[in-house]
């Protein structure tokens, strides 16, 4: 298992380029520059089919780049896969209805082989993490969106990994619930002490949850700025609230405002393009 | 002045039209002809020789009638067609007509065409069945749906019974010899007419022939077991037969039917040609034997073609009601008349027609391979 | 702790999905309607064979009840027989097609032409490839019949998984095999049922008609209804057809029946369960809870 300290992402020249219909090509990504360092918070935030999105898969080695050198802990990016260094939540939670709860969060741990005994306990701890003690027999589809998310997160910690990649995980639910869970979030995260990258369309969020927040510009998306938030930490609701926060928040929007339009509510077709692309090159 | 040339043109293409197909119509009769439609019991072939003919050599229309014929098939109960309404007059056994009207179908035979039965059971020589008693136990194909009765009477009045599987296995057959021929049953329904006919003209790989003979089959009729019932007849519907008009149509259709019996008795081999010009699917060679054995059933006939001997009725009467074809016995004077049979047989004679081939000498056939 | 509506107790089996009393107005319409179809038959004189009355189906079925017994275990038989070869075939189809997508794509649009093919055509065929009096020649008709809406529905189950749920499994380094068995297999069973339940009543029709085409008699429900409606015996046909529905209604139950069982997690079987909301808020670090 990895320890916190060993890992780094390391984006070099990293560009994604699709076969388009009729011959012409779509510049998803152009060269991408950007470290993340051991135990950062970072998010990623740009207008609508800036190619964020596909930018986190590239680094979970789920699309191949058309050029550039991706190092996940150390190691090329599909060792990474290989290896299991990085858990990965997505927008929709993807749990298995057939499963329970406790059965979701330990699919992974089952594909590594783990006995009995040791996926429960695991389980245990996870749920205590992710404060759903006591839903383990549950299905999916009794817990609410926030909930279901929260069992997602746990599933995506339950074998340690490294790095944690997250693509919008909170994006389908309402403000509220989006800013308990931004908080339990960034308990669960100083808990595990794993890497964090962040996927957002929402300034707010990227702003409050992260230690850097890259901007990205337009398609093909380029990383545009970084900015630091040197926020301090713990922070909860009385952060959002702080002056030092709206500051923050307009520096990025401004960024946001030079690398390109608008932000819209969701990116475009992009990724579900991407992935069926994709899925046609193998 | 343009449109008016056109309009008299037109004017004068269709008076010209009209004057030509007056003219091309000469064939007709100057009466109008009834339109009347027969539906056959089966396909198209010499078992129904005597109505063709009537249509070829133009009894129908000397009768003033339009007949169309319906060839019959697998699925198709001629005695629905004619109740339905899609057929005026209607082929089938006597038999079957009874059972349709034990149902409480109302139909009325008003001629019975066929004196004799032609229903036999064959087997394989080496099968060792000479008789239905021999049957037990063993694969005894028989048709459906109507076509089964005289069989089953004959298995029952032999101490099987047909509906019982641990004494007999009864199997549907498929109307070609084929399962026969394959030897997937031990016996198999045959008409005399026909399925006898298509198993002996069977030829074998390279276009040997024969492959069968009748000294390679038992050929049990089931006239011999007492359990044979009459078979085709000519029937309506009863709401149809009681209006005078239609009467008069059907004894007019009866003569001109005759008529071409008579003449298929005495010409058989243009008889043969009549039924080949109609299209039918076996060939030449089967229809010669078919014509050749249907001749048989109907000639000689004592009482004027087509009129129902009332003592054969009751046997067939007795044998449905014995084996319980039929819940109750037919009531003859409802079932069948003779009346129409007898004005159109009278009228034959008085034109010199002879309806009752006392004379009659059937001829020895041979089949041909494949019946071509 | 928020609160929680207890679940169903698992054990608890519904009768197709709805309680006893459900099942009120489905009954009200049965008996209405036949009692409607007794008394209309009559007073409008309809003869008996266009449409005979409840009762005379009734008294046909109980005069014939042991022949059309033994056929209609016989014809349940060779359409369960075919059921399971076709719907068997049709599964595992899917799943080549799914795994081999390429493949797939390629045969698709054969396989839609051959069914397409009025597969009755075929009766006749089968009956001389394995035999008139084989039972498996009436059963290669109700398969072939299965086959399809099996194949079609599982294909579709196996191929609609969520994109994200592929590129989760992927995220473990897991392979095709696993992807399968873990993923596609399991979210593709609410279609596989639906496949399932639509190929129970082909099977039994299949097997009816193609017994149109000959065989043995002591077997055939459908030579039975094919030799008593030419022969003008309507009660009898309508009683065997009667037989043939009551076999294809309990065939798809049974069917219907094993699907809640192995659907039992699936939220339309457990439906009524109430959603438990997430009312926790400012929860205390380490707090249970």
């Amino acid at each position: 298992m990895s320890t916190p300290a060993d890992v780094a992402v390391s984006l070099r020249g990293v560009s994604k380029r699709y076969a388009g219909r009729a011959g012409r090509s779509i510049d998803a990504l152009s060269p991408i520059d950007l470290d993340v360092r051991a135990g950062e918070f970072v998010s990623l935030i740009g207008p609508s089919g800036c190619g964020k999105s596909t930018l986190l898969r590239v680094v979970g080695d789920l699309i191949a780049p058309t050029e550039g050198k991706i190092l996940v802990n150390g190691k090329p990016a599909h060792q990474a896969r290989l290896d299991r260094d990085y858990g990965i939540v997505f927008q929709d939670p993807v749990l298995y209805d057939w499963r329970t709860v406790g059965r979701n969060i330990a699919l992974p741990l089952e594909m590594l082989g783990w006995d009995r005994a040791r996926r429960a306990a695991r389980v245990e701890e996870m749920l205590e993490l992710v404060e759903l003690t006591g839903f383990e027999d549950h299905h999916p589809w009794q817990l609410s969106g926030g909930m279901q998310q929260r069992v997602s997160i746990g599933r995506a910690l339950s074998f340690s990994p490294a790095l944690l990649l997250m693509d919008e995980p909170f994006g389908a639910l309402d403000e509220m619930t989006r800013e308990r869970l931004n908080i339990e979030l960034l308990r669960i995260w100083e808990r595990s002490g794993c890497t964090v990258l962040f996927v957002t369309h929402s300034i707010t969020e990227a702003v409050f949850l992260s230690t850097r927040v890259a901007v990205m510009s337009s398609r093909p998306g380029r990383i545009a700025a970084v900015v630091d938030i040197e926020l301090t930490r713990p922070r909860g609701a009385e952060t959002r609230v702080a002056p030092r926060f709206f500051e923050l928040v307009t520096a990025v929007r401004g960024r946001l405002r030079g690398a390109g339009a608008e932000l819209d509510v969701r990116d475009e077709a992009l990724p579900d393009e991407a992935l069926m692309l994709a899925e046609e090159e193998r | 002045m343009k449109r008016a040339m056109w309009v008299e043109a037109i004017a004068v293409m269709a008076v010209v039209g009209l004057v030509a197909s007056a003219c091309s119509s000469e064939k007709k009769a100057p009466k109008e002809l009834t339109k009347v439609t027969l539906q056959l019991k089966w396909v198209t072939q010499a078992q129904f020789a005597g109505y063709y003919a009537a249509k070829d050599q133009g009894y129908f229309e000397d009768e003033g009638l339009d007949v169309t014929i319906l060839p019959g098939g697998p699925d198709i109960t001629p005695e629905q067609v004619v109740a339905g309404g899609g057929a005026d007059i209607g082929i089938n056994w006597t038999s079957s007509t009874l059972v349709q009207r034990d149902q409480g179908v109302d139909l009325v035979t008003i001629a019975q065409v066929f004196t004799h039965s032609g229903v036999t059971e064959i087997a394989w020589k080496d099968t060792g069945i000479t008789s239905f008693a021999q049957m037990k136990g063993k694969k005894v194909g028989v048709w459906c749906c109507g076509n089964q009765y005289q069989q089953f009477a004959a298995l029952t009045k032999a101490g099987i019974d047909p509906n019982d599987s641990s004494q007999v296995t009864i199997v549907d057959q498929p109307f070609d010899m084929s399962l026969f021929i394959n030897r997937e049953v031990d016996a198999a329904s045959a008409m005399t007419y026909n399925e006898l006919a298509q198993v002996l003209e069977v030829t074998g790989p390279g276009g040997a022939f024969p492959v069968t003979t009748l000294d390679d089959l038992t050929v049990l009729p089931l006239a011999a077991e007492g359990t044979a019932m009459l078979e085709d007849a000519v029937f309506v519907r009863g709401d149809w037969i009681s209006d005078t008009n239609n009467q008069d149509i059907a004894t007019r259709f009866l003569k001109a039917s005759f008529k071409g019996w008579a003449y298929c008795r005495d010409n058989l081999q243009k008889c043969v040609d009549i039924v080949l010009a109609a299209g039918p699917t076996l060939g030449q060679g089967h229809q010669t034997w078919q014509m050749n054995e249907i001749n048989k059933l109907i000639w000689p006939a004592p009482l004027g073609i087509g009129v129902m001997d009332p003592n054969l009725f009751q046997i067939t009467n007795d044998i449905a009601s014995t084996y319980d074809l039929i819940a109750k016995p037919a009531d003859p004077a409802a079932t069948f008349r003779t009346d129409l049979a007898q004005a159109a047989v009278d009228a034959l004679k008085a034109d010199g027609v002879d309806v009752n081939g006392a004379g009659y000498q059937p001829t020895t056939i041979e089949v041909t391979p494949n019946g071509e | 702790m928020s609160s929680i509506v207890e679940p169903v107790p698992p054990g608890t089996l519904r009768l197709a999905g709805r309680r006893a009393r459900d099942w009120i107005p489905a009954a009200v319409v049965l008996v209405g309607g036949v009692a409607l179809w007794q008394v209309l038959v009559d007073a409008l004189n309809i003869q008996k064979f266009i449409l005979p009355t409840p009762t005379e189906i009734i008294s046909a079925l109980k005069e014939n009840w042991s022949t059309l017994r033994v056929r209609g275990v016989a014809t349940f038989e060779v359409a369960l027989g075919g059921f399971g070869i076709g719907a068997g075939l049709g599964a595992l189809a899917a799943l080549f097609l799914a795994r081999w997508r390429r493949l797939g794509r390629a045969l698709l649009p054969y396989a839609i032409a051959a069914n397409a093919i009025p597969i009755i055509a075929f009766a006749p065929i089968f009956n001389n490839w394995f035999g008139l009096l084989n039972p498996v020649s009436k059963m290669a008709i109700s398969s072939v019949i299965c086959f399809f809406p099996v194949m079609i529905n599982s294909l579709r189950g196996l191929t609609s998984v969520h994109p994200s749920s592929i590129e989760l499994m992927r995220s473990y380094a897991a392979g095709e095999a696993a992807t399968f068995r873990r993923v596609r297999i399991p979210s593709s069973l609410p279609y596989l049922f639906s496949g399932l339940k639509v190929a129970t009543v082909l099977a039994m029709i299949g097997a009816v008609v193609s017994q149109y085409f000959g065989g043995s008699r002591t077997t055939s429900l459908g030579l039975f209804i094919k030799e008593n409606t030419a022969e003008a015996r309507f009660a009898q046909a309508w009683a065997a057809i009667v037989v043939a529905s009551v076999l294809g209604v309990a065939l798809y139950l049974t069917v219907a029946l094993i699907e809640r069982f192995v659907l039992r997690w699936h939220p339309s079987v457990r439906g009524g369960e109430a959603r438990v909301n997430d009312t926790s808020s400012g929860r205390t670090k380490g707090g249970g809870g």
